[in-house]
């Protein structure tokens, strides 16, 4: 290791996980390997129960584990970690927005929660998903879909390098499937790295996974 | 951004929200009021009793008041993802964490205080008697509040609705009690008094250094 | 570091509890009975309260015990927390069911020989009721314990709860000691008089080894069922346990 200079204008370039030994209820997952170059689409699927919301966990830190299973840029210094979780931006299951805040009120959290600014032109980001009409309403009055498409404002609004996804395209209707297509093979190919998880076949939704972890 | 405009942002958007709950708000002052106000018909309006359990009655009272909504502090967010992404993006999690305590003491022990005075009438208590009850309950349910913080992270996994934070902190909060009340005991002016204060002060101190640490830390890891 | 670290994995701890539950369960019960003789029939009477102070040899020992359990559960969480080490959240767990039962104790005994001494069941003591607050204080690692079912989230938080709990014991008890004085004033409080005989002594000390070493095999056999929950499916486990039944 030795000492890194560690900039805070970082690139992460490779997230690579090694020999992880994870337990949840019963053993989950049993020396699991795996590297994540930048640039690159993955696609985690498997069975029911597998551990596919798990693994995308650790990779966004919500779980912890072991300091030595988990490499960014073949580095697992905590700077470097903590840093890398700046540049996360993970949506899970739940919509993880509060259903008491306005929409607006909503970004603003996640202006703070990530540490930017609002962007300039909000109202287009929000015609993207169709919620310019629902800016000022209370996010408890929207529907799972319209939720689900707050929590994905801030792929947009609060850019950064890694997107965790769980079961993206769960509850958006054809519009907004086709816009989140979009937008990670934008991303993908500026460099960003997009993992996402689930069961359907991606094609459908015309994503090609560079690489596929099965669990 | 710097930390306290980050603190301060996320402080308006949770009393937004408390404000916008507000039933649940004022669950634990109308506990509070209900239990002050149906004592004497209990224990009889003999004002010589009502004067000698008074201020601890309040105090107790006080107590429960802020622990009624104890457990969802954290645990809307948990089950609403909320929390989840906090998580992840950790640097903001010491101003998450400070934005909840001071929204959670404004809308559930403010309230509390600011009718204890008005409530105490009730019971004839001295002017003496109401001011230190005012100030030993601030610090109290403050320190109260940390507490309280911390027992709601200790139970997040938890899957049931419960109260098991009554039952974790009340243990731990018996010295401000005991120290609370017998301030609040003397009737006059005295030098006593204030010692008992400054005791409640370092004990604030001691707990607003060693509890953050403890809830963050337990946030930070993992209680998801 | 490394060497000790292996000394303390699950499965080394696991052999090392099953031996030591071996070696002293059957010294048990001999033991006690020599120490419950001793105490009850070899002990002088004492002057002034009669027959009725020999409930010390029971209470006593509980009393401590149950003190000093918690501030070792304290040491393990500050160990679990800094190096997280598995055996030491699960000693903590183990160790609170034991402490319980013994602040328990201590309190019924207490109250036992509280009815001869001063008529009552219960008086607001400042020994007394420092001892009540220590078993709502396992009462609530335990009730925690239970209700979680994940064991990272569980043992993180039973051991911050319990660090928490033992930096708070000494406020707490200076706290109930000012307030049993200011509030009761004059109440005796002292259970026999400072100076206690050597003869009383000795079966005292005695029936505190004979609880020390009760706790440990209670603790090691705990450990082993909390082990063997906590392992179900690995193989080293499965292995053992086809090597006991054969």
């Amino acid at each position: 290791m030795g000492i890194t200079l560690i900039k805070s204008s970082m690139q992460v370039n490779s997230i690579a996980i090694k020999q992880l030994t994870y337990d949840y209820q019963d053993r989950l997952f049993e020396r699991l390997d795996l590297i994540i170059e930048s640039g690159s689409l993955v696609q985690i699927t498997g069975k029911n129960g597998a551990g596919k919301s798990t693994l995308l966990k650790i990779l966004a830190g919500i779980l912890p584990i072991e300091p030595h299973s988990m490499f960014i840029n073949d580095c697992n210094d905590r700077q470097v970690f903590a840093l890398y979780q700046q540049r996360i931006r993970y949506i899970g299951h739940q919509p993880g927005c509060k259903a008491e805040l306005t929409v607006d009120e909503n970004l603003q959290y996640d202006s703070v929660i990530y540490n930017q600014m609002l962007p300039m032109n909000l109202v287009d980001h929000l015609t993207h998903w169709q919620l310019n009409h629902y800016q000022h309403n209370l996010v408890q009055y929207l529907s799972y879909g319209q939720k689900r498409k707050v929590s994905m404002l801030k792929l947009t609004c609060f850019p950064g390098q890694i997107w965790l996804l769980d079961e993206p395209y769960v509850g958006l209707d054809k519009a907004a499937c086709e816009f989140l297509t979009k937008i990670i093979n934008s991303h993908v190919q500026n460099q960003g790295i997009v993992i996402l998880s689930t069961h359907q076949e991606i094609a459908n939704f015309g994503l090609v996974a560079e690489k596929i972890i099965n669990l | 951004m710097n930390a306290v405009k980050i603190y301060y942002t996320m402080l308006h958007l949770e009393c937004a929200c408390m404000w916008r709950k507000q039933l649940q708000c004022l669950q634990g002052l109308m506990f509070f009021c209900l239990s002050v106000v149906f004592l004497p018909f209990a224990v009889g309006s003999d004002l010589n009793i009502l004067q000698a359990v008074g201020p601890g009655y309040m105090w107790i009272m006080a107590i429960f008041a802020s622990l009624l909504t104890a457990d969802s502090i954290f645990s809307i967010d948990n089950q609403s993802g909320f929390l989840e992404k906090t998580v992840s993006a950790p640097d903001c999690l010491t101003a998450y964490y400070f934005a909840k305590l001071t929204a959670y003491f404004i809308f559930s022990s403010v309230p509390v205080i600011l009718l204890t005075p008005v409530l105490s009438l009730l019971y004839q208590l001295s002017i003496f008697t109401i001011i230190i009850l005012s100030i030993t309950l601030t610090l109290g349910t403050f320190i109260l509040n940390l507490f309280t913080l911390l027992g709601s992270i200790l139970t997040l996994p938890v899957n049931q609705r419960n109260n098991l934070v009554q039952l974790l902190i009340l243990p731990m909060i018996t010295p401000v009690l005991i120290i609370g009340t017998m301030a609040s005991y003397f009737t006059e002016p005295n030098q006593l008094t204030f010692s008992y204060i400054y005791l409640l002060l370092a004990i604030f101190l001691v707990a607003m250094f060693l509890l953050p640490i403890a809830s963050i830390y337990l946030l930070r890891c993992g209680n998801t | 570091m490394f060497i000790l670290k292996s000394y303390l994995s699950l499965a080394k701890c696991y052999d090392i509890a099953h031996r030591i539950s071996s070696i002293i369960s059957p010294a048990i019960i001999p033991c006690f009975t020599l120490g419950l003789v001793w105490s009850l029939f070899i002990a002088p009477t004492d002057f002034q309260q009669g027959q009725a102070y020999r409930i010390i040899y029971l209470h006593v020992p509980s009393a401590i015990l149950s003190l000093n359990l918690y501030f070792i559960m304290g040491i393990l969480a500050l160990g679990y927390l800094i190096w997280r080490i598995k055996i030491f959240s699960l000693l903590i767990q183990c160790l609170a069911k034991v402490g319980i039962v013994f602040s328990g104790l201590a309190l019924v005994t207490g109250s036992i020989w509280g009815k001869p001494m001063w008529g009552t069941w219960w008086i607001w003591d400042a020994r007394l009721t420092s001892t009540l607050i220590l078993f709502f204080l396992y009462l609530g690692i335990l009730a925690l314990n239970r209700s979680i079912t994940q064991s990272r989230a569980k043992d993180s938080a039973c051991a911050v709860l319990t660090l928490i709990g033992t930096v708070n014991i000494p406020i707490i008890h200076y706290s109930v000691v000012w307030w049993n004085t200011l509030h009761q004033g004059a109440t005796i409080t002292q259970f026999w008089a400072p100076k206690i005989d050597h003869a009383m002594l000795k079966p005292l000390i005695y029936m505190l080894l004979c609880y020390i070493m009760y706790v440990i095999v209670v603790v090691s056999n705990l450990l082993i069922k909390a082990i063997a929950e906590r392992e179900s499916h690995t193989q080293w486990l499965k292995k053992r346990l086809l090597e006991d039944v054969f």
